[in-house]
């Protein structure tokens, strides 16, 4: 156990420590292709801000951030830098950073840039792993003991880096990329590097499928709302089934790919395939010359994004379907009323309810099991629903990290709003909870319910 | 102007030698092919031999050595150590039933339902029922749902039969009891008669030798028709792939590389010349190693195909089912096609790049 | 006779092979846009000399400079892209892709040097009087035609100098005419060096300087006054 910490924090640094070291080595390269050596300063200045600002975080056992605040902060800087790429392709069109120089004439301007670049860039993670490393501290308790073996893991990286930099000078790298490239890489070095659940979730992948997943759900929802696609109930299974499709996560998940190759995509067809402008040349052998000058070098800064997109997909898919999609399904443990009341205990031998995870209770009415749920919020409260919504057929919900999904439409719903009526939320039942039992009226579980399936 | 000029003139080059080129990917097929099938086919078998042999239950069986009762602490023991998958703690003894002696065997009912045994009935739900073999339905007259008494050692106890199991061996004829009732019943106190271990195969020998170094006093025999049979049969698909694909592979690398060769020769005077003409040695490699992934990729796709279909055809014979091969499969067959011919290739350019313009140019 | 500032310079060149010498130390200038025929006994090494001006062929020891280029200085790859901005080549024998179309083959230097581009390789053949023989595949042409589309091909990326070895050693007195005329021709618009080599002293009647070889030596260097069409 005590190992597993030490490991895992030693993989956090190495795994800052080999982000940094991969930025640093493509910047440096970007910048050496382009004779622009001194703007490194600005990055070097960039990234000792970050790193000393995240280590500060280490100095908080009780971090005034929360991890999921920084999560958020990570996932916002993936996407400003995602946006940021394609809006550089299409405003410099290509063309290098250096010739929005000419616009800015300030090389002030460039350095400040350079320099915020940086620290939006790593100041989020460094932090979010500084966040991660005191809750492992905590586990440990030892905050030393994981700090030194943090450190270690980002000595072992930058001995790899440096050797890997001394063996190879693989500086050519540079010539691979302009500036919109630049930022598309900082943006898939996030995305792959920069999940901060340490081992369980080192890439920003399952948390941007999630985002992408509600995002496209919701999307699709607004659709059919304003189609005036009737509501649900009201549908034949059959025809149900087929709208169902779109809400489900294997919809979600494709489109939001499609959303999320879109820019790469861009990128190609504005690399490889816009007809090469016409070069001013006195021979055609000179014009032929510089022409494939151009065509080689685009091809080259091609080769990046079609290496993002490769990684993209097939990353979509290793993790896809299985591990972000699944959802807990518990058994419902069987209850039963006593003088009208139902009666869970919040903790014994077998069930402790606030342990975070979903609980089913059911009960046979009138020839119907009728279920329960029952979830512990983020502040520890306790939300308690019936496992049905007023819209869909019964089918009851799932849990997937910090949600419940609709098992019969797939939408997510996070815990922290369980207790809202109406819509594709559990309809939530009205319960006495104290001295160690949840108590809910039956009379109140039957109206319910039967509200629930009286579209049917 | 042509699209691509490369792959115009890549394709005119290749056109012109098909026969080659087709030869050269069929040979690869045929490698990609045995591998493929061999790969599927294993796999396929090892997962079926792996869920029939489940069936089983064990392949160790741990019991006390002077013929006496194990402590149940033995079990944890044997649950801690390296490649024990599954143990099982069982007690036999006598009770009676009408004054009948029957046999009883105490163990833990819920892990009976990962054996895959034949279920008659539902499995018990509380601690009164229990499961009978299938042989005592007729002989005792037996129902699920009907209560029967047993009497032990230390008085009489009354059980629900919940089901009836069948699995073709000596526990047809026994009850199936937990091991709290077992331990009531025969009147001895946490004791089991023996463990049932199921060890990674392969992995036999060591075990054994471990669990009898861990808790004293044991004996530990293989379950030997299971043990051997499950591990001499896949050591010897596993020795026969490893034989097959290493003279496959080698092979068709030989003869990638004497059709790479006989393609290289045959084309001194174009190398010559598109040196002279001021083809750089990278011009010259992306020529030849194009040809190579197109042949590698062309008959390691086509390898796959064949692989598939082979193993389908082996196991619709075998088993009367098809097999469900591995994901990464055609991935993997089309990169052995890849890494064949390439590697194939090498010695080929390398020799086509040390050719001197000076003296094929003169040559004729 | 060595002048520092000639566009090619050979000093002192050597090779030597396991049996003999072809070359026992040569040296020699060439100015720009002079067109030079190298003449000889079969063995005198006049290929050997080419070659390695060319960078085809390395040399024992000693120095080729082309335009203020070391050219034994050069790797195998800066060599490549030398020879293909700076050198064509035509041999005797025409060394046509014969799969390739003429215009094909012509591209093909083109695609080694940058790009391919069909209507400029059609233009470098009209020029050379094959407008009619675009699509047709060398065997479909007589020995004189595929050594013109070689003059096309030698001459598409503008080099500084063309080095042909007996280019019309395979042809009849008429084809080697009309050939001598076609490079005649083009060295009067394009200005292009070249070194011509040639045991036919009928051939070396075009041109500005002959030198006579023998045994690996320069034996003699002359200058012609005029030239056979020059007026
Ligand atoms: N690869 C070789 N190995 C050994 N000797 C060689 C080799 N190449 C050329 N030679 C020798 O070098 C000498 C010069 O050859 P070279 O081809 O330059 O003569 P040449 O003047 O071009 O003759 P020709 O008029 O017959 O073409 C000859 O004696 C030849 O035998
Ligand atoms: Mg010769």
């Amino acid at each position: 156990m005590i190992n597993s910490i030490i490991y895992e924090a030693q993989l956090i640094g190495f795994k800052e420590g080999i982000k940094a070291g991969l930025v640093w080595l493509v910047f440096y390269s970007y910048l050496l292709s382009n004779d622009r050596k001194s703007l490194a300063k600005s990055f070097y200045t960039g990234i000792s801000l970050s790193l000393l600002l995240g280590l500060s975080f280490l100095l908080f056992p009780e971090s005034p951030v929360s991890g999921d605040f920084i999560g958020n902060i990570i996932s916002m800087s993936f996407a400003l830098f995602l946006i940021f790429s394609g809006a550089a392709l299409y405003h410099a069109s290509g063309v290098d950073l250096f010739v929005f120089r000419d616009g800015m004439r300030s090389e002030f301007v460039i350095r400040t840039l350079v320099f915020s670049l940086t620290v939006i860039f790593f100041l989020p993670d460094f932090t979010g792993s500084a966040v991660y490393l005191n809750e492992l501290a905590e586990l440990k308790e030892n905050t030393f003991m994981t700090a030194v073996s943090a450190a270690a893991g980002i000595m072992i990286a930058a001995v790899i880096i440096f050797s890997f930099v001394r063996l190879y000078k693989p500086f050519w790298l540079g010539s691979f990329f302009a500036f919109p490239q630049l930022l598309l890489f900082l943006a898939m070095v996030k995305l792959f590097g920069s999940g901060i659940k340490g081992i369980s979730e080192l890439s920003l992948i399952p948390s941007v499928q999630r985002g992408f997943i509600k995002f496209i759900h919701d999307l699709v929802h607004q659709t059919f709302v304003m189609l005036m696609v009737p509501d649900h109930p009201l549908l034949k299974k059959t025809t149900w089934d087929f709208i169902g499709t779109f809400f489900g996560p294997g919809f979600a998940s494709i489109a939001s790919l499609f959303i999320l190759l879109a820019l790469p995509a861009l990128f190609i067809n504005h690399t490889l395939f816009r007809p090469l402008p016409e070069p001013p040349a006195r021979t055609n052998i000179a014009r032929r010359k510089t022409r494939a000058l151009m065509l080689s070098d685009r091809r080259k800064k091609a080769v990046p994004v079609i290496f993002f997109m490769v990684f993209i997909i097939s990353a979509w898919f290793s993790y896809g379907g299985e591990k972000v999609l699944q959802v807990y399904d518990p058994e419902p443990r069987p209850v039963v009323a006593d003088n009208g009341v139902i009666v869970i205990p919040l903790k014994d031998p077998v069930t402790d309810v606030m342990d975070g995870r979903l609980h089913k209770f059911s009960f046979v009415h009138e020839g119907e099991e009728v279920r329960v749920m029952v979830i512990k919020k983020a502040d520890n409260s306790l939300s308690v629903c019936l496992d049905a919504c007023e819209i869909c057929p019964p089918s009851g919900y799932g849990q997937r990290d910090d949600h419940v999904v609709c098992l019969y439409c797939s939408t997510p719903i996070p815990v922290n709003t369980l207790g809202r009526a109406g819509g594709c939320n559990p309809v939530p039942l009205a319960a006495d909870i104290g001295d160690g039992f949840i108590r809910i009226e039956l009379k109140e579980i039957i109206k319910k319910w039967g509200f629930v399936n009286s579209g049917r | 102007m042509k699209q691509s000029w490369f792959f115009y003139f890549f394709s005119k080059s290749v056109s012109q030698r098909k026969g080659r080129v087709v030869i050269a990917s069929l040979s690869i097929m045929l490698a990609v092919a045995v591998v493929t099938g061999l790969l599927g086919i294993t796999s396929g078998i090892k997962e079926k031999l792996g869920s029939e042999l489940k069936a089983y239950g064990a392949n160790l069986i741990v019991s006390s050595g002077s013929g006496g009762f194990l402590d149940y602490d033995a079990l944890q023991a044997i649950s801690k150590l390296d490649g024990v998958e599954n143990v099982s703690g069982h007690v036999f003894g006598m009770a009676f039933i009408n004054n009948e002696s029957i046999e009883i065997i105490g163990l833990d009912i819920g892990s009976l339902k990962e054996t895959g045994w034949r279920l008659h009935g539902k499995w018990p739900l509380n601690e009164r029922e229990i499961l009978a073999g299938i042989n005592l339905k007729d002989a005792l007259q037996l129902e699920t749902g009907k209560a029967v008494a047993l009497s032990g050692e230390n008085g009489i106890m009354e059980f629900i039969i919940s089901g009836f199991l069948e699995r073709g061996g000596a526990e047809d004829n026994a009850l199936i009891v937990s091991l709290p009732h077992a331990w009531e019943l025969l009147s001895i106190d946490k004791k089991l008669s023996v463990v049932l271990v199921r060890g990674r195969a392969g992995e036999l020998a060591g075990i054994s030798g471990n669990i009898e170094k861990t808790v004293a006093g044991t004996g530990v025999k293989t379950l030997r028709q299971v043990a051997v049979a499950e591990e001499s049969l896949l050591k010897k698909i596993q020795l026969l792939l490893v034989l097959v694909t290493v003279v496959v592979l080698f092979a068709a690398m030989v003869s990638i590389m004497s059709t790479m060769g006989a393609n290289v020769l045959e084309r001194r005077e174009e190398i010559g010349l598109m040196k002279a003409i001021g083809a750089t040695r990278n011009n010259i490699r992306l020529f030849y190693f194009s040809e190579a992934v197109l042949t590698g990729a062309a008959g390691g796709a086509a390898g796959f195909i064949m692989g598939y279909l082979f193993t389908q055809a082996v196991s619709w014979g075998a088993f009367g089912s098809f097999i469900d091969i591995p994901l990464y499969l055609p991935a993997l067959s089309v990169a052995a096609g890849l890494v064949i011919s390439l590697v194939a290739s090498h010695f080929p350019v390398v020799d086509a790049l040390k050719y001197n313009p000076a003296v094929i140019l003169r040559e004729e | 006779m060595t002048n520092n500032k000639s566009f090619i310079q050979v000093r002192n060149l050597v090779k030597e092979y396991k049996t003999a010498y072809a070359l026992r130390g040569v040296s020699m200038t060439v100015e720009k846009g002079q067109w030079i025929n190298i003449m000889g006994p079969s063995g005198s090494g006049k290929s050997t000399l080419l070659n390695i001006i060319g960078g085809l062929d390395n040399s024992t020891s000693g120095d080729v400079i082309i335009d203020s280029t070391d050219v034994e200085a050069l790797d195998e790859d800066h060599l490549a892209i030398f020879r293909r901005e700076q050198i064509g080549f035509i041999f005797q024998q025409s060394h046509l892709i014969p799969y390739l179309t003429a215009v094909e083959n012509v591209m093909l230097a083109q695609y080694f040097h940058s790009m391919a581009d069909e209507e400029e390789a059609g233009e470098a053949l009209k020029r050379v009087g094959l407008g009619q023989r675009l699509h047709h595949r060398p065997s479909q042409l007589s020995g004189g035609e595929q050594q013109r589309i070689c003059i096309a091909r030698a001459l598409i990326n503008s080099p500084g100098i063309l080095l042909a070895d007996e280019p019309t050693g395979n042809l009849d007195r008429d084809n080697t005419e009309i050939i001598l005329e076609l490079l005649d021709s083009i060295h009067r618009e394009d200005h292009f060096t070249i070194v011509l080599v040639t045991h036919d002293p009928f051939v070396s009647k075009w041109g500005d300087r002959v030198l006579q070889m023998e045994d690996g030596h320069i034996v003699g260097d002359e200058f012609i006054k005029e030239r056979v069409k020059g007026a």
